[in-house]
């Protein structure tokens, strides 16, 4: 019996297999086309406000892509690609291909086999056919290269933070622009923008370039106008056959010397080799960083209920310290302030004067005294003054209390002010 | 090489009611005294004992049931100790038709090859094999799409012809032969068919070739139920484990 059991379970196994075909996707007749730029491994990406198709009225429209799944015709032998970019270029594709046809069921009806895949012409730099089989979806068939173009910088905005007296850090922040100018044509950029990384084109004429950057943010701190200059050496050369003699840039560098960039600290970027990146890529890559210094005398203060942890808005008519004659908040209506502590290294305490516009309500003085030293945390920032162990010397009228005694930046809450 | 146990009549008996119930009268009226009528043999011999023709009683019925399938199956082996010459012939017609198009086909095909028996003990040469065949096809198709369109590409009505195409294949094949009675035997053959090419040369695939199936899988199965008439040429030598 045991084999009279393995016989009908073969026979069962062998019904199991007689099943109707899958009717999905039963046509292989997709082209896949992935994009790159000549002697570069990232991926190039095409921006088109159109593709197109002999054979059909249908387009696709709107594309920014790095690799893509185009139909083809299985109508015919052959299908002609239109590429219209966004800024006005065009290129075609020609294909051909052997079409045939097979019957699969009366619920799919016919499926489409397209196979020998080849290039009749194209207005590329250059192409390489990988498969000659379309696909059904995904794939590379075709990898399209274009010639390299050398002529934009990347720039990345960074903020520097410190934690303490030890511990640094550096963070990319996104950043408000009113608008970057190049000086060297006029033209502006990424204007009424919020961007953490720039692509700004460079001046092929010589071997400089200036960019003005006007903040809509603090970035730019006390000025909102920074400006940044670039020196680089523009040199020719034949790299590639298809594209005959091109120019290309190396030796980056930001210059510091008369003021000619304001930045509180710049520097070129390293690859993941720790080289420099100072020749300028296609695709671009981010080539110099732009920092920001960290602002090591900000502390800040809460109001809140006695009693409680609860941080409450009080309305402030302005506050003021005692090494400076700056009113800050004024007019403002919140529950936490950052105030500047005195800036001058030799001086260990500073005071704070904030007055309520409720007539009824009696300023509050809150005075603190803290180590400082004078210490260099980024060599782009130069010695920063650094503040430690801070003291509330529980002046005032209402009942100040200390939360922490580190000044870090970002400012955490080292006081709180507790308001009736 | 593979030992198999010699099967019992019954139970081989057994798996044939189970897979054909009209079988059980032949099963009970079955003569069970032939082993005691045969010589034996102390050597083994290559010369066939019998040829047994018969027809794949599946097609015959498809013919009925399904209203896409036209054809019949013969099929013939001859022994040569455990070792059949088997052949087959067949024809075969398939009409489609639907909204998404029409297909029709029609062909003769043949396979050959040897099936080793296992059951070599068995006084009433009842078989268990497995084999392997080739199998070779001749057919025509025809299919015509009409009224079919696709959003991009528009129309695909088409209208298309294979004439004469040839087919060719390999089959493992694994099944049983019992004798019912007398000289009528009934078994099955279950096939594995794979490594399928065709010569056509024009726009369309070949979709379903006579005697291999559909053509969509690199592999695909094949069963027939088979009823066969044993022509005997000479006394069958009696096994060495049923000599009395």
């Amino acid at each position: 019996m045991r084999k009279t059991s393995w016989f009908i379970a073969f026979i069962i196994l062998a019904a199991s297999c007689l099943d109707d075909p899958d009717c999905f996707q039963l046509n292989n007749n997709f082209l896949g086309i992935s994009f790159h730029v000549m002697g570069s491994t990232v991926a190039d990406t095409l921006k088109a406000t159109e593709i197109s198709f002999s054979g059909t009225s249908a387009i696709l429209a709107d594309t920014v892509v790095t690799g893509i799944s185009l139909p083809l015709n299985y109508t015919a032998t052959g299908t002609d690609i239109f590429f219209t970019r966004t800024d006005g270029s065009k290129d075609t594709l020609k294909l051909g291909y052997i079409t045939k046809i097979q019957y699969v069921s009366d619920d799919c009806g016919s499926r489409y086999i397209l196979s020998d895949l080849n290039v009749a012409s194209h207005s590329f730099d250059s192409i390489r056919l990988v498969n000659t089989t379309p696909t059904k979806s995904g794939g590379t068939n075709i990898a399209v290269y274009r010639c390299p173009n050398v002529g934009m910088v990347g720039l990345t905005l960074q903020q520097l933070y410190i934690s303490g007296t030890a511990t640094q850090s550096a963070t990319t922040r996104s950043t408000i622009f009113n608008s970057v100018t190049a000086d060297f044509n006029g033209e502006k950029f990424y204007v009424d923008q919020t961007v953490s990384t720039l692509y700004l084109p460079v001046n092929l004429t010589q071997g400089s370039s200036t960019y003005t950057f006007d903040f809509a943010d603090d970035f730019g701190l006390v000025d909102s106008v920074r400006k940044l200059r670039l020196t680089y050496r523009v040199f020719e050369e034949e790299r590639y056959k298809q594209c005959g003699n091109q120019k290309f840039i190396d030796s980056l560098k930001v210059d510091f010397a008369n003021a000619a960039t304001t930045f509180d600290t710049a520097s070129i970027a390293l690859d993941s080799d720790d080289d420099r990146l100072e020749a300028l890529q296609d695709p671009a890559v981010v080539n110099v960083k732009l920092m920001r210094c960290p602002e090591t005398n900000l502390t800040q203060v809460v109001f809140r209920r006695p009693g409680t942890t609860t941080a409450t808005a009080v309305h402030i008519k302005s506050i003021t310290t005692n090494y400076s004659s700056d009113i800050y908040n004024a007019g403002d209506t919140t529950s936490t302030v950052r105030l500047p502590l005195n800036p001058s290294a030799s001086v260990n305490s500073t005071q704070f004067i904030v007055t309520y516009t409720e007539a009824d309500r009696a300023p509050d003085t809150i005075s603190v005294s803290y180590t400082t030293t004078l210490d260099t945390l980024f060599p782009g920032c130069g010695p920063q003054v650094i503040y430690s162990d801070l003291v509330n010397l529980l002046e005032g009228g209402d009942a100040d209390v200390l939360i922490t005694n580190d000044v870090k930046f970002p400012a955490v809450t080292n006081i709180a002010v507790e308001v009736n | 090489m593979l030992n198999f146990q010699p099967l019992q009549t019954l139970q081989l008996k057994s798996i044939n009611i189970l897979l054909l119930v009209f079988c059980s009268t032949f099963v009970f009226a079955q003569n069970d005294s032939s082993s005691t009528k045969i010589d034996s043999l102390e050597k083994k011999s290559y010369k066939p004992t019998g040829i047994r023709i018969g027809t794949d009683a599946l097609s015959i019925a498809r013919n009925f049931y399904s209203k896409t399938f036209n054809g019949w199956e013969v099929n013939a082996d001859v022994d040569f100790d455990r070792f059949f010459l088997a052949v087959d012939y067949g024809h075969w017609a398939r009409t489609y038709g639907g909204d998404n198009g029409d297909y029709d086909n029609s062909g003769n095909y043949f396979r050959a090859g040897i099936d080793v028996n296992f059951l070599t003990k068995d006084p009433e040469q009842n078989m268990f094999f497995i084999g392997g065949r080739y199998g070779q096809s001749t057919f025509s198709e025809h299919m015509k799409i009409e009224g079919v369109e696709d959003e991009i590409w528009g129309s695909l009505d088409k209208e298309l012809y294979n004439t004469n195409v040839k087919g060719r294949w390999f089959e493992l094949t694994t099944g049983l032969r019992v004798k019912m009675w007398k000289y009528i035997w009934m078994g099955y053959t279950a096939r594995f068919k794979f490594g399928l090419s065709t010569n056509e040369t024009g726009e369309m695939v070949p979709s379903d070739v006579p005697g291999y199936g559909r053509t969509d899988r690199e592999s695909t199965w094949g069963f027939n139920y088979q009823i066969f008439f044993r022509i005997p040429v000479r006394k069958t030598p009696v096994p060495a484990a049923t000599k009395k």
